[in-house]
């Protein structure tokens, strides 16, 4: 399987006087995990929303495979997403929300199963969302982020409220699907996490990247926590 | 399309407010046509006087159609709940084309506006045949009947179609349902009793005009709910203006989502 490119183009975006990201500008290519990190307020999510077209640009592009989300053919089933601000409806059980997801990106419903299953949500499948604990919300997000078994994935800080086995499992995951040559791209602000996990790095800081490329080039020794207090300044940039 | 009207569709199913939304149609629909029959009977015990009336016992068929503000109401949810638990996100990811969204959601609002309005109005005339047999055996025309159903209907897509548009402009549940509620019931009710040159040309004006069986059929029987009907719209015009209101409501919230951010 060959993942998507994606491609930031001087991208920036303004809430009226606040500028969550100015002129953001790299690659991601297919085959890595790359690694979105920086702290909350980074821009991170509002660079991620740009990309799948849930956010309208102020300037600048981004682009899957050279198009805007909006160009992208199917794109609900060429890339999977799990955002931190996707929700569930809570008075619907978990493999409803999904049903419907499963008609809205026209793949068949018996993967529904699948990545119930994939996500080892099966038992609680039947069960309405309200009940649902944090890791089983983002579980059953990480699941919709499948069902269309993309060749891209965006993942918004998809280990938020999970155990330290589901974390595992999930950096696993990642990686396993990197190998395949999917395009994976993940944004965290917890970096210990993302040593283990990624390939490439954005580093980002109150709007502006900072820094960008493979761990060893950006890391140049250092852990990753290191790195990143050097190249931000310790948050005083 | 079809993918974006399948998954409209399941949303539905799945989410127990539309079966409450429906069962409160169908209640408000039944209350309103024999709580009508019940207050004509109180002051003094003349009310097969009144039934013989054709404009009041045309009155009382017309109110089975009352359950039209749930059909408003079941829009303005399917629009809202998006915006409320944050599956919008995942609903434009998956059709990025708002436009086609849009459609699908007023297109399915619009059939379920006919079934809740159908069901409803079918239930409320069922109710008050019943009920009014208690006092009097009262022929009304079927022509009567069918009128009021296929205005009825009508009024129920027109409106879930205007549902869907002002939960998509203003996006809180609450603040939408009040909204529209207000304006309706409130507002556009004053109009109508105390400028009814104006209100003719309002939502429910055309609403009653469309509704409305009892114009022209007797000196004093074009007085409903204390406003005049004898002014009205024709009920033709009364469906263009009403269709017209709903085409200018979707046409807005269409370009207007089109626009929006979403968070």
């Amino acid at each position: 399987m060959q993942g998507a490119q994606l491609r930031y183009d001087h991208l920036s975006k303004h809430y009226g006087s606040t500028i969550a990201v100015r002129d953001l500008s790299g690659d991601i290519r297919p085959g890595v995990v790359t690694g979105m990190l920086g702290p909350n307020g980074a821009g991170k999510s509002t660079a991620l929303k740009c990309l799948l077209g849930l956010a309208a640009p102020t300037s600048g592009s981004a682009l899957i495979d050279g198009l805007p989300y909006l160009q992208v053919k199917q794109p609900g089933r060429r890339i999977g997403t799990v955002l931190e601000t996707r929700g569930f409806h809570p008075g619907v059980t978990g493999r409803q929300n999904l049903l419907v997801l499963a008609a809205a990106i026209d793949v068949d419903d018996s993967r529904v199963n699948e990545v119930l299953a994939q996500v080892e949500l099966t038992e609680a499948a039947d069960r309405r969302i309200k009940g649902y604990s944090l890791g089983m919300r983002q579980r059953l997000s990480l699941a919709a982020g499948l069902l269309g078994d993309p060749e891209t994935l965006v993942l918004d800080e998809p280990a938020n409220g999970l155990d330290p086995h589901a974390i595992v499992w999930l950096r696993t995951l990642l990686r396993s699907l990197a190998a395949e040559g999917r395009t994976v791209l993940v944004s965290s602000h917890q970096l210990a996490e993302m040593e283990n996990t990624v390939d490439d790095v954005f580093i980002m800081d109150k709007g502006y990247l900072r820094a960008a490329g493979s761990m060893t080039e950006v890391c140049a020794g250092r852990t990753l926590e290191q790195a990143f207090l050097a190249i931000t300044e310790g948050g005083r940039l | 399309m079809k993918t974006s009207l399948k998954a409209e569709v399941r949303k539905l199913r799945y989410q127990r407010s539309s079966y409450g939304i429906l069962a409160g149609a169908c209640a408000i629909a039944a209350i309103s046509a024999i709580s009508i029959i019940a207050t004509a009977q109180l002051p003094r015990r003349e009310l097969l006087m009144h039934l013989t009336d054709q404009a009041i016992m045309q009155t009382v068929i017309a109110s089975t159609a009352s359950g039209y503000i749930f059909a408003l109401v079941l829009g303005i949810v399917m629009s809202t709940t998006e915006f409320r638990h944050s599956t919008a996100v995942a609903t434009y990811l998956a059709q990025p084309h708002r436009r086609t969204v849009m459609l699908a959601k007023m297109i399915i609002a619009a059939v379920m506006g006919v079934i809740v309005q159908f069901l409803s109005t079918g239930m409320g005339m069922i109710a008050a045949t019943l009920y009014v047999q208690r006092y009097a055996h009262y022929n009304t025309p079927l022509d009567t009947y069918m009128r009021v159903m296929a205005g009825s209907v009508l009024v129920g897509a027109v409106l879930a179609v205007m549902g869907v548009a002002i939960g998509s402009l203003i996006r809180s549940q609450v603040v939408a349902i009040m909204v529209s509620l207000l304006w309706l019931q409130l507002v556009e009710g004053l109009l109508i009793v105390f400028a009814d040159w104006l209100g003719k040309w309002s939502i429910r004006g055309a609403i009653t005009s469309v509704l409305d069986i009892a114009v022209k059929t007797g000196p004093g029987s074009g007085r409903l709910g204390g406003s005049s009907t004898l002014d009205q719209l024709g009920p033709w015009q009364s469906m263009l203006l009403l269709l017209a209101y709903g085409a200018v409501f979707a046409v807005v919230a269409t370009v207007t989502s089109m626009r929006r951010d979403v968070d």
